[in-house]
């Protein structure tokens, strides 16, 4: 109702020009989040000092729009060159990069989009509905409870691992060693940094993404460089209403982790999108075709990505907590013009809130439009013969990766990393699992260790703690359950 | 054999770095734990996976008679190439601090082009200057990046 009487009270120039940003925020979103290393946050840092002089509503809705632009465009080189342009994206390439070297790259791109579209609605839907009640919820969150979350998280592994069960521990073991790098997060001492400044801050998962999936890739792929990829058809396919049926199951269960886990601060997308694939597949009738081109396996993730683009602003709008970078940067454009975050911003400040939610329900009007404009572009890049992909692709992930901190050192990481997933494809040791680790790494580590200073060193703090114990059970019930299915097959 | 060779990267691995934690100093405010509890338990879990490597790949080697020490894995087509990427890209961070991002890019594009394309060496330029300056004009102009300078801007 309160967006119904924005609409009715505003001009059909200002809702013109509420339209125009979140359209132009999706654009640019897309753009930002479809080249490896341009993160959302540096996609939206780029543009908030455009907003100085805007509205604040208008302001708002640029910047949220172009982090649902940027979550949704880390699919495209995800499927199209096996690279996820941002981290949540990385569990599309599982089965979005198979789909497309099966020939069917413009149908993966199809569902991408369209589950990025219900994946925002479904969001939208919830930001709208259940900001408050949610809110209340994430008041509950101990770091007890963020190392179950951690525990859960790292369930996943075991149905990650394709093959062998033990490469696919030890890959995850791998990434859990490399979240170590860094500054501890207690004590601030500098562990396996081996004197390098660059490392205080630890290894970034874009860095690894990119050199695993990216660079091993391309070395793959240019010991024959003449062969051209096989997407006969230059336009996409979104997909009809029987597809769309066969989708709604993972659909579902994205969006559903996508709400929870955008409600808590600091789990986002990256999780979410892991848990999705898993659960998609546990629930699937075709648990098999995960991970050689399943199309849910495509809709799982990429619906939970962009729902938790929408519901991480709970936090953001409730408290005023920031659960990740491209949070803080919106928070940041809040305080910019004025507008302070928490429980009061619904009672004082109504019409941005509203301006909000209707720029938001815009862009995800936009992303259909604008992504099927931008999706055959694409695909026609992709078309093109592998020595000018292998060689662009090159210059494209230098590039991204030098920019995100101008550091040489952050180059030849990617590069080791490249020859690392050489090394990982010759013993057949599974990417993902290592990323997973990576990923959770430090929300394990850092909160364990805060739980176990609250309890005294006492461990039976991590069953005490109601949520965490939930979380530990569901993890032991995936893990139960991935094991029984392997078993079977 | 692939399988008893994996063991022991793994254990390499896990030996390397179980090292390493151990030697990381203790802080006045460290807690219980201390910064290299986790590290060490790692190391203990990737050496208990590799052990157990190992273990399989040797049993499969006992069982299938001789080893086998043929290289499994196989790319598309010859060694060279992936060799020759993979030294470029080491030495494309040595000249782009030395020559500046565009004329680094431009000798990337090329060299890439020229080992790996049929194109005839006009359009290996061609391809190469409009890439390389339209990388430029994108990451330095319209994503705002501080580009390496040198021998060109």
């Amino acid at each position: 109702m309160d967006i119904l009487n924005l609409i009715t009270s505003l001009t059909i120039m200002d809702l013109a020009w509420i339209a125009l940003a979140s359209w132009c925020g999706v654009f640019w979103g897309i753009l930002g989040g479809a080249i490896p290393g341009i993160s959302p946050s540096i996609t939206m840092a780029l543009v908030l000092p455009l907003t100085y002089t805007f509205d604040p509503g208008v302001a708002i809705v640029l910047l949220a729009a172009t982090y649902i632009g940027a979550e949704y465009g880390g699919s495209i080189p995800a499927i199209l060159i096996n690279t996820p342009g941002t981290n949540a994206a990385a569990a599309t390439v599982l089965d979005g990069y198979a789909m497309n070297k099966a020939g069917q790259g413009h149908k993966a791109l199809g569902i991408s989009l369209y589950s990025g579209i219900v994946g925002g609605f479904i969001g939208l839907c919830g930001l709208i509905l259940f900001t408050k009640p949610l809110s209340q919820l994430a008041l509950q969150f101990t770091p007890m409870s963020y190392f179950g979350i951690g525990i859960l998280g790292l369930s996943v592994i075991v149905s990650l691992s394709k093959g062998s069960l033990l490469k696919g521990l030890a890959s995850g073991c791998i990434g859990l060693m490399l979240a170590s790098v860094g500054t501890d997060p207690v004590t601030g001492v500098s562990r396996f940094t081996f004197g390098s400044t660059d490392l205080l801050e630890g290894i970034k998962p874009i860095i690894v993404m990119v050199g695993l999936f990216a660079i091993t890739e391309v070395i793959n792929q240019s010991a024959d460089p003449l062969k051209r990829f096989t997407i006969n058809n230059a336009k996409i396919h979104f997909p009809n209403f029987k597809e769309k049926v066969l989708l709604l199951k993972s659909q579902l269960i994205g969006s559903f982790i996508g709400t929870i886990e955008g409600i808590i601060p600091g789990a986002g997308g990256t999780i979410a999108s892991f848990l999705s694939y898993n659960e998609a597949k546990r629930w699937s009738s075709k648990p098999e075709l995960f991970g050689c081109g399943s199309a849910e396996g495509v809709a799982a993730p990429e619906t939970a990505n962009n729902t938790v683009a929408c519901t991480a602003l709970i936090p953001v709008l409730s408290f005023g907590i920031p659960g990740s970078n491209s949070a803080a940067i919106l928070l940041g454009g809040l305080l910019i013009h004025g507008i302070t975050p928490g429980p009061t911003i619904f009672t004082e400040n109504p019409d941005t809130i509203n301006t909000l939610y209707f720029g938001l329900i815009m862009a995800i009007i936009g992303l259909y439009f604008i992504g099927r404009l931008i999706l055959p572009v694409c695909l026609w890049i992709v078309n093109k013969p592998r020595f000018i992909l292998i060689s662009f692709i090159y210059l494209t992930v230098f590039t991204g990766i030098f920019s995100i901190d101008d550091s040489y050192n952050d180059i030849l990481l990617v590069i080791v990393f490249g020859t690392i997933g050489l090394i990982f494809n010759y013993f057949k040791i599974p990417f993902l699992p290592l990323i997973l680790g990576l990923v959770l790494g430090y929300l394990i580590e850092s909160n364990m260790r805060r739980s176990l200073v609250l309890s005294d060193g006492s461990y039976s703090i991590f069953f005490t703690d109601k949520l965490c114990l939930l979380f530990i059970l569901l993890g032991t019930l995936f893990i139960t359950t991935a094991l029984f299915r392997k078993a079977k097959s | 054999m692939n399988n008893l060779l994996c063991g022991v990267f793994l254990l390499l691995i896990a030996v390397f770095y179980y090292f390493t934690a151990i030697s990381i100093p203790v802080s006045f405010l460290s807690d219980n734990f201390g910064p290299s509890g986790l590290p060490v338990i790692y190391s203990y879990l990737l050496s208990i996976i590799a052990l157990i490597q190992i273990l399989h790949g040797g049993i499969q080697i006992y069982r299938s008679g001789a080893p086998n020490i043929m290289i499994n894995y196989k790319f598309d087509g010859s060694l060279k190439n992936p060799f020759l990427l993979l030294m470029i890209g080491y030495l494309y961070i040595f000249i782009l601090f030395e020559v500046g991002y565009l004329v680094s890019s431009f000798l990337l594009l090329s060299t890439i082009l020229y080992f790996l394309s049929n194109l005839k060496i006009y359009r290996i330029l061609l391809i190469s200057i409009i890439g390389s300056a339209a990388y430029w004009l994108i990451f330095s102009q319209l994503f705002n990046t501080r580009l390496p300078s040198g021998w060109i801007f």
